[in-house]
This record gives C-alpha cells, sequence and structure tokens, in this order.
C-alpha cells in the first residue's frame, strides 16, 4: 500500500514532506457493493522534513475495473481494487454527498455536515470539480454551491470556516456567504459556500490590464483597461473585511516582538545575505514604534488570487492562512498591514508576470510595471482607506520585505526565472532605508 | 402580409428588430433638399432587403424645429416640407405590404410654445385652452425638481409676458409642459393618439413619459399619477387596437423603468416596451475595460419584467447619450471609471455615431451590433449604422449624427437631386467615411460589407427565437474579458460567447449542463468538438465572438453512413 507517487504529483501536497507513516478510514460513506463499488474517506499521516506529523484527507473510490477518464485520478491498487481519488470521480462525488446528506447514517466516527443557516446538500446534483487549484480542492454542486475539501487538516477549527461562518452571520458583502460544513470529531474537512459561477479573480483582471497597457505604452492612467478603479473597490472590500473581523476582538503587540519574528523569518531567508544589514535597519525601526501595534484576526494569506470580481462587487476567498502552517498558528491575531502588504506585493507581481511571459524588453518594461503598480497600488490603499502616518508606512513595508524575501525563495525553489520580480521588489523596498 | 395578432403567439415587438430613420435625412423625393416621406417609402425595398421589423420615426410634425422636431406645433399633422397625410397613410401602407410596421413619436409632456393650444392658452386664460398647461403667478412651485437642460435653462419656470404669468417646463422655454391635471387635455392626448392609430401606426414611443405631473415636495419624475394615465392611455389602446404597442422613453435606473411596464400580474398594463438606457455606455465601458464586468453587473441589476413586456437596447440614436444624460447612478460609476481617462471623457460626451467611436475599425462595429442582437431586449438601430457611416463633427448640436443617409457615391450620396447647397444638412465629406467610400450601393455589391454581414446576422437572429424570447444566463468563466451567456427559450438555447479585448482570448466554460453537445456556430454551421465533463475550451480572435446553438441531437449531421 502506497498511495505516495499520487500524493506527490499534487499541487497540494507539501513538497518536502517525507513517508506515509500511518492511514486511517472514516466509516464507508458507500459500502462496496456487488461491483465492488465503494466510497470513503481517508486520513493520511506523512512525516513532514522536521519529523513532525500532517495529515491529508483523501478521499477515496473503490472500482473492480478502470474506469474511463479517470486515469489521472488512479491514486493505488489494492486487494483487487484499483483505488481513486474520489473528488475527482464523479459517481464517488454523488456518494460522498449522499453520505453527508443522509441524517440516519450519521454515526460514530462519521463525517457530519452541518450548517448555520437549515441548508441541505442534494445528492442528485451536478457536480464539476474546479481545475485551477492549489492547496485545496474544490466542487462546484448544482450552479451555486462550492464544495471545498481541506487536503492538509488538523485537530481545531479551521480559520475558513470559523471566520467565514462569523463574517456570513453579520450579512458581509466581502466574502461568500458558508452555507455549512464537514467535520469529524474535531477536525475540520470541508466547507460549502455561495458559488458565483459568472466572477473572475483579481489576479486574471489585474492582468488583462496590463496586457492592454504593454501593448500600447504610455501613462497607466490613460490605458484602456485601466483597473485603478477596481483596486480602489478592492481595497474597500479588503476594508469592509478587516472592520467585521476587528469585531470579533483586538489586542496589541509589543513592536519589539513583531519586528523579532519577522526578522527570524527573514534571516531564515536566502535574501538575509544580501539585505540582512538594511533589513536590520528596517525590522529597528519597527521595534522603535512608541506605541504598541494593533493586532486582530486577519486573512493571513491575501493576495489578488484570493479576490473574485463578482457582478456586485469584490468578494475576498480562502480566510485560512497559510495551509502549511499549524493550525493554531493560522489563527493567531496579527497586523492587518500584513494583509495589505500581501495585496501590494500582489499587485507587483501583476505587470512583471506579464512582462516576463512575454518577453517584453526591460527597459521598456520596467517604467511602464513601476507606474502601473504605483497607479493601483495607489488606488488599493486609498479605497482601503489606508493613513499616510509613519507608523502604517513603516508595517506596511516591513510587511512587504518579509512577504518579498518568502517569494524570492519560493520562486528560486519553483520558478527560477520569476525570482528577479521579489529580488527587484527588495532591492526597491530596501534601497529606502 | 402582417402575421395576423393571434393570442397564443408571442407579441411582435418582442422578436421585431427596429430602425430609427430621420425622415428629413433619409431620402428626398422631390428635389428641395430635404427628406421626405415619399422618399423614405420609396427606400423602403433597402429596410426590407436588411431584415428590419419595423421602423421608428422620430417626429414629423409642424415644428418650429427648435428641439429636433420634438417641439411639435401640430399633433395631427405633417410637417409640410416632409410631405402629407397622404404620404404618410401611403407610407403605412407599403411598409405594412413588406411585413414593416411603423412606430411613430409622441410627445405627451409639453409642445412647441408655437402650438395653438400654447397660443389659445396664453391668450385667453378663461378660454377651453385656459387650464392646458401648468401656469403660476410664482415661480417658487415645485423646486425639488431637476432641471434636466442645465447647459440652457436657469430654471423650470419662464415668465410669459402675454399672460403675466409663470408656465411651466421640464425641457426648453420653447416648450412649455401640458397640465395633466385637467382631464380635457387627457382627452386630447387620447384624440392624438386616435387619429393616428386610425391610419394604422403600429404604435408610439412616448417620449420624456416620467415628467408628465408635477407634485410639491417631489421630485416631479415617476409620480403615481404619471402612472395611472399611463395605464389609462394602455386600456385605452388595448381596447381599441390590440396589438399597437407604447414604448416608453423613460431615462431613469432599470429599476425604476420597470414601473413603466405596470403590473406583472396583468402580464404588465402601462407600456408594453420602455428603453434600457444604461446598457449602451457598459458596453462602450467593458471594450474600454477589456471587462466584462461592466455588462455583468448591469445584466444582474436590471430586474425581471411582466410576462407582456420587451426592453428596447441601442447602440446610438438621434439623441446621443451623453453623460449628463445617465442615471446619477451610472454617471457616478463612469466618472470614477474614466476619471483620468482623456479619451473616454471626450468620447462618452460628444454625439458620435458608432463608427468613428470605435475608430472604424471593422472587428469592434461587428462586436458591439453582435451584442446588441443578442442580449435581453428588442434591438434598435439607428439610420446608417448598418453601413458605418460617419458624423460630421463640425455640425452644431446633434445634427453632426443626422446628416444625410449615404445611398451611393453620386452627388448628394444619392439622398437628393438639390444642388448640395440647399441641402438640409451637408452630405458627409470626410475621406473616410464620406458618401464616396461608405454608402449602400457599394456595400450592396460587396459581399463582405458591413452590410451584408448585419443582414446576415438579422437572419440568424431571425431564426432563433431564444434572443428576443429567451432567458439571460451569465457564464462567467475563466477569463475576465471575454462576456459569455446563454440565451434559452423552450428547446432553442444560444451560446454567445464575446471578446470585450482587442487580443486573442482563451475561455473556458462550465457547459457540464450541455454534456454531449456539439455547439454548432451560426454564422457557418460548423460543428464545434462536443461538450464533455471538463470545462470547455474557446479561443477567440481579437473582438471576436461566438453565436452557438446548443441542441441535442444536432451532431454527426456530417457523418457518412
Amino acid at each position: 500500500m502506497s498511495r505516495d507517487g499520487y500524493l506527490r504529483r499534487q499541487r497540494w501536497f507539501v513538497g518536502t514532506d517525507r513517508e506515509v507513516v500511518g492511514r486511517r478510514a472514516l466509516p464507508w460513506s458507500r459500502e462496496p457493493d456487488a461491483d465492488g463499488f465503494g466510497v470513503r474517506i481517508e486520513l493520511v499521516d506523512v512525516h513532514t522534513a522536521t519529523g513532525a506529523l500532517r495529515t491529508y484527507q483523501v478521499p477515496a473510490s473503490y472500482r473492480r475495473e478502470p474506469f474511463p477518464g479517470l486515469e489521472n485520478a488512479l491514486m493505488d491498487e489494492e486487494d483487487g481494487y484499483l483505488v481513486y481519488d474520489a473528488l475527482l470521480d464523479a459517481h464517488a462525488r454523488g456518494a460522498l454527498l449522499a453520505g453527508l446528506a443522509d441524517d440516519d447514517a450519521q454515526g460514530a466516527g462519521r463525517a457530519v455536515f452541518a450548517s448555520d443557516d437549515g441548508t441541505r446538500l442534494d445528492p442528485a446534483a451536478v457536480t464539476v470539480p474546479l481545475v485551477a487549484e492549489q492547496s485545496n480542492t474544490s466542487v462546484v454542486v448544482g450552479d451555486s454551491l462550492l464544495w471545498k475539501s481541506f487536503r492538509i487538516v488538523g485537530s481545531g477549527p479551521n480559520p475558513d470556516i470559523e471566520l467565514g461562518r462569523a463574517l456570513t452571520a453579520t450579512g458581509a458583502r466581502c466574502v461568500a456567504p458558508v452555507r455549512g460544513w464537514v467535520g469529524v470529531g474535531d477536525v475540520d474537512l470541508a466547507m460549502f459556500y455561495d458559488y458565483y459561477p459568472s466572477a473572475s479573480d483579481g489576479w486574471d483582471g489585474a492582468r488583462a490590464s496590463v496586457r492592454d497597457l504593454l501593448a500600447d505604452p504610455g501613462p497607466a492612467s490613460t490605458a484602456g483597461a485601466d483597473f485603478a478603479a477596481e483596486a480602489a473597490r478592492l481595497g474597500a472590500a479588503v476594508a469592509q473585511l478587516h472592520d467585521l473581523l476587528r469585531r470579533m476582538g483586538t489586542a496589541t503587540a509589543d513592536p519589539t516582538q513583531l519586528a523579532d519574528r519577522l526578522r527570524r523569518r527573514f534571516e531564515a531567508t536566502s535574501s538575509s545575505q544580501r539585505w540582512g544589514h538594511a533589513a536590520a535597519v528596517a525590522f529597528d525601526e519597527l521595534a522603535g514604534l512608541a506605541e504598541p501595534v494593533a493586532v486582530q484576526r486577519v486573512h493571513g494569506d491575501l493576495h489578488l488570487g484570493q479576490t473574485l470580481r463578482t457582478v456586485d462587487g469584490w468578494r475576498v476567498f480562502d480566510l485560512e492562512g497559510e495551509p502549511s502552517a499549524p493550525l493554531e498558528r493560522r489563527r493567531e491575531p496579527d497586523s492587518v498591514w500584513r494583509d495589505v502588504a500581501g495585496m501590494l506585493r500582489s499587485l507587483d507581481y501583476a505587470p512583471w508576470s506579464v512582462g516576463l511571459q512575454v518577453g517584453t524588453d526591460p527597459d521598456v518594461l520596467t517604467p511602464l510595471a513601476r507606474d502601473w503598480t504605483t497607479r493601483n497600488a495607489s488606488a488599493f490603499l486609498e479605497g482601503y482607506g489606508a493613513t499616510a502616518d509613519r507608523a502604517t508606512w513603516i508595517l506596511l513595508r516591513c510587511h512587504q520585505i518579509d512577504k518579498a524575501a518568502y517569494e524570492v525563495d519560493y520562486e528560486l525553489a519553483h520558478r527560477p526565472s520569476w525570482a528577479s520580480i521579489p529580488r527587484d521588489a527588495l532591492q526597491r523596498l530596501l534601497a529606502a532605508s | 402580409m402582417m402575421t395576423p395578432v393571434s393570442s397564443d403567439q408571442p407579441p411582435w415587438f418582442k422578436r421585431a428588430v427596429f430602425y430609427e430613420a430621420l425622415v428629413r435625412s433619409y431620402a428626398d423625393s422631390d428635389g428641395d433638399g430635404v427628406g421626405d416621406l415619399v422618399g423614405l417609402t420609396q427606400r423602403l425595398d433597402h429596410l426590407q432587403w436588411l431584415g428590419v421589423d419595423c421602423l421608428w420615426l422620430p417626429p414629423f410634425f409642424p415644428s418650429p424645429l427648435r428641439d429636433g422636431g420634438y417641439d411639435v406645433a401640430d399633433h395631427t399633422d405633417v410637417d409640410p416640407e416632409l410631405g402629407s397625410i397622404d404620404d404618410f397613410v401611403e407610407l403605412l401602407g407599403q411598409a405594412h405590404r413588406r411585413d414593416i410596421r411603423v412606430i411613430i413619436d409622441v410627445v405627451m409632456n409639453h409642445t412647441s410654445d408655437a402650438h395653438p393650444w400654447f397660443r389659445a392658452s396664453r391668450e385667453d386664460p378663461d378660454g377651453p385652452y385656459g387650464d392646458f398647461y401648468v401656469w403660476s403667478d410664482t415661480d417658487r412651485r415645485y423646486e425639488d425638481a431637476r432641471i434636466i437642460f442645465v447647459d440652457t435653462e436657469s430654471s423650470n419656470w419662464t415668465w410669459d409676458p402675454v399672460r403675466q404669468q409663470y408656465f411651466w417646463h421640464r425641457f426648453y422655454s420653447h416648450q412649455p409642459d401640458l397640465n395633466y391635471d385637467h382631464p380635457p387635455v387627457h382627452d386630447a392626448m387620447l384624440r392624438v393618439l386616435d387619429f393616428w392609430l386610425d391610419l394604422g401606426v403600429d404604435g408610439f414611443r412616448l417620449d420624456a413619459v416620467p415628467y408628465l405631473y408635477e407634485r410639491e415636495g417631489t421630485d416631479g419624475e415617476n409620480l403615481p399619477e404619471t402612472h395611472a394615465f399611463l395605464k389609462k392611455v394602455r386600456a385605452h389602446v388595448d381596447a381599441r387596437y390590440p396589438g399597437r404597442i407604447l414604448l416608453a422613453e423613460a431615462n431613469q435606473w432599470p429599476s425604476d423603468v420597470v414601473d413603466y411596464f405596470g403590473d406583472p400580474a396583468d402580464g404588465g398594463d402601462e407600456c408594453h416596451m420602455a428603453f434600457h438606457f444604461p446598457v449602451m455606455p457598459r458596453l462602450f465601458m467593458a471594450v474600454r475595460r477589456e471587462s466584462r464586468y461592466p455588462i455583468s453587473e448591469i445584466m444582474a441589476q436590471t430586474p425581471a419584467i411582466p410576462a407582456g413586456c420587451q426592453w428596447g437596447i441601442f447602440l446610438r440614436n438621434h439623441d446621443e447619450l451623453t453623460l449628463e444624460m445617465v442615471t446619477d447612478v451610472d454617471r457616478d460609476y463612469m466618472w470614477s471609471e474614466y476619471a483620468d481617462d482623456p479619451r473616454m471623457k471626450a468620447n462618452i460626451g460628444i454625439r458620435r455615431r458608432l463608427a468613428p467611436l470605435l475608430d472604424n475599425d471593422l472587428d469592434q462595429m461587428e462586436l458591439f451590433t453582435a451584442l446588441l442582437l443578442s442580449l435581453p431586449g428588442s434591438p434598435v438601430l439607428y439610420y446608417g449604422d448598418e453601413i458605418g457611416m460617419g458624423d460630421n463633427i463640425w455640425l452644431g448640436d446633434r445634427d453632426g449624427v443626422r446628416t444625410p443617409m449615404q445611398w451611393s457615391p453620386d452627388r448628394n450620396a444619392g439622398f437628393s437631386s438639390a444642388t448640395p447647397g440647399r441641402l438640409v444638412l451637408p452630405v458627409n465629406q470626410d475621406p473616410v467615411f464620406g458618401h464616396q467610400s461608405v454608402n449602400v450601393e457599394a456595400q450592396t455589391a460587396d459581399r463582405s460589407s458591413l452590410l451584408h454581414w448585419t443582414r446576415r446576422m438579422l437572419q440568424i437572429r431571425r431564426q432563433h427565437p431564444a434572443f428576443g424570447l429567451g432567458d439571460f444566463r451569465d457564464l462567467g468563466g475563466s477569463n475576465p474579458s471575454v462576456l459569455s451567456f446563454v440565451r434559452t427559450h423552450d428547446d432553442d438555447t444560444m451560446l454567445c460567447v464575446n471578446n470585450l479585448s482587442r487580443f486573442p482570448q482563451p475561455v473556458e466554460l462550465d457547459l457540464s449542463a450541455w454534456e454531449g453537445v456539439a455547439p454548432i456556430e451560426m454564422f457557418g454551421g460548423v460543428e464545434f468538438p462536443r461538450i464533455g465533463q471538463l470545462p470547455y475550451l474557446l479561443t477567440l480572435a481579437g473582438h471576436g465572438f461566438y453565436w452557438f446553438r446548443l441542441r441535442r441531437g444536432l451532431a454527426g449531421a456530417l457523418e457518412v453512413p
């Protein structure tokens, strides 16, 4: 038995994780019948690089015969069964939904569906998996519900459900309303929220704007596909998100401790060699702030790809923080400027990502990209309502440094040709000191 | 002959393509330099060939022409320059013989100050017309009503030295408002409608309907009394002239405009149709921004309308939509979008025709026309746009988009045999848009012209009831620059995919509801790959679009048995 090969090919698998050390199966969502077709949720434990334990959720469908069209979803062969990734197997998805929808079948050790608003699941609904997925697997159910299965799971509330429910209760328009969730014991497995079939994400929208600018070089403000008005509305949506999360509680953090945490993270990156001194100066500035820093629940991993432009405005998704971090750390309060810095980094990436793909001459690209980013970052900050005080500026800068240093290492590991984007950003951020 | 009116058929106007022609600018039959009804009648073959279902004629009544004829001096006659009642009857007969219906403008809110009613009213306050207009000793009443033409008017009241009173006018000071609180005005206006309906017109475009009444403490728009009067008009027309329509010009937000359709429980008991104003600027914004959201948003904000009703949509008309004329809600949105975009500020604010607005780019003209013909509502074409006519920005007011129809490369564009100096407006002589390059004759001969293309599109639209009658579903999709939607009526399903960007674009669509269907592209009839379980991938050329028919059982027609 080894699902190893399949797991390692998935985007949601953490590349540095090591061997599978165990597998636990939940009770069958559907018992294998005469034909041998059965479905159940399984949890796979692996060792991380540091020897800790990480649990992946891997729903599995068991079949006697190869099923056409599922070649890429084959995980394993076992006891005369072919084992498929159940979330990619349409019949198995129906069986999983039927198991969740069946109130009578829920007993000890089973995954349980719950809802704040009485939403019922329809096992007969057409289900379509979304293709572009990263840390989770999402499936459209019917035409208005999204079923997101967390791939990395653990004990304790998943912030995506926890914050999503709290925000839904306020009637917030800046997130998709949560309609239900699935858990077993204290492990959250999946959530259901409104699906917006006519929406597309902010990353695609920003890049469409950049392409127009590159085709007709000039001031970003006069580009036909100017994005600034959207960026401002997006800023306002993020501000609303932060306001609502602030109502869940606020605290203060000692600037010194915050600076130390950022400093430690920075020192663990490859950028510390070249920029260690300049970064230390920047973090010292943060440590030297006289006033404590307000902290609260935040998104934690905000970028343009986590935002959706719907027909009635922007909505923010994936409130779960960084999925590879431990759950308890993902729930810690943080500075809102961490989220804002994430958006600014994303707005910096957008023009460069287009320019690098197209192969635009760097001499042409550089001024256009800077102009585009400056214009849209300003619009975003204005829409957010950011004030231009010194403490804000320092927090925003330090969080951008933190994020850019992380990005450099991410790019070096995955897309070395893109490493210049965060590296140049780091240089601009640190040359300022 | 005309399709008979029958209760189990959808009403004709729901599937009709309208065409707005200015009599004065369309064709001159008697060589006096001014287009006339006879000239228009002689050109009906062009409209029939193109595939027009209904002709809309803006005012051709006697008028001092200080507001393009909307300043009516006699509601029941024809401006002698344009012909006679007999000419109009002949036009109606010839149009109906070609299956083309005709609707005309009726201006209910006001008249010209040259109208005999107004002359009688100002000269004899106690006479039969004394209360036909809104008179007052003070100009301090109804102060909450905004001034619409802020550029020319400083008040909605103007002092009349003859009657020694102020009279009320929501538009120009030479256009006094009729007094609908005076019942004889109702009767007079219904007699006007009956006059034309008895001649055989198929309906009316009701100009400026939101402003019929005035009430203290209100903005004087969309008042309940106005709706009550429109219900009265509708009941009157339905009782005596079934099948004839009322088309409201109410330049308001769609959620307010729906009130002009009347009670949904009755399928609508006010106007059969109303213009949907915000669609047009949104189309321009969406293409300029290369983003579908301006369109998707306004479609999402458009409420359902009663079963017996239909929107009218347009790209351009005689009365160019400027930023000052869109609603406050949309003006704010447009300003925030275009605050720094000098090109769009200029274009939206200026009266232009479609072709020059789109840099004479054929791909864009085709995309805009495809959108006009496929979005919910009955499309209204503006004369000359079928050949991509240009405008003359050197002419004053709104005349730049009212230059003579360009029929041929000959003198006066074939519009008139008069000496050029006598023409009502000069023919366009621009090197790009002038009549020598842009005209009906040349485009008729050229099978790949915009004219032939437009005709083909109207033919396709006619074959598919989904366009006129179907519901609308925005499909979204992976690419924000691509607008994809499905129109469905019974078993007729059309998938429309529009690339709003000038660059080639891919889009992945969730078409799982049609799994197993092979889309048929409507322009060429080509069968596209079958829809499977995965998102359906399409690629589009810059400003390209597709109209697909989705229907089970059509695939495999090309297979040899």
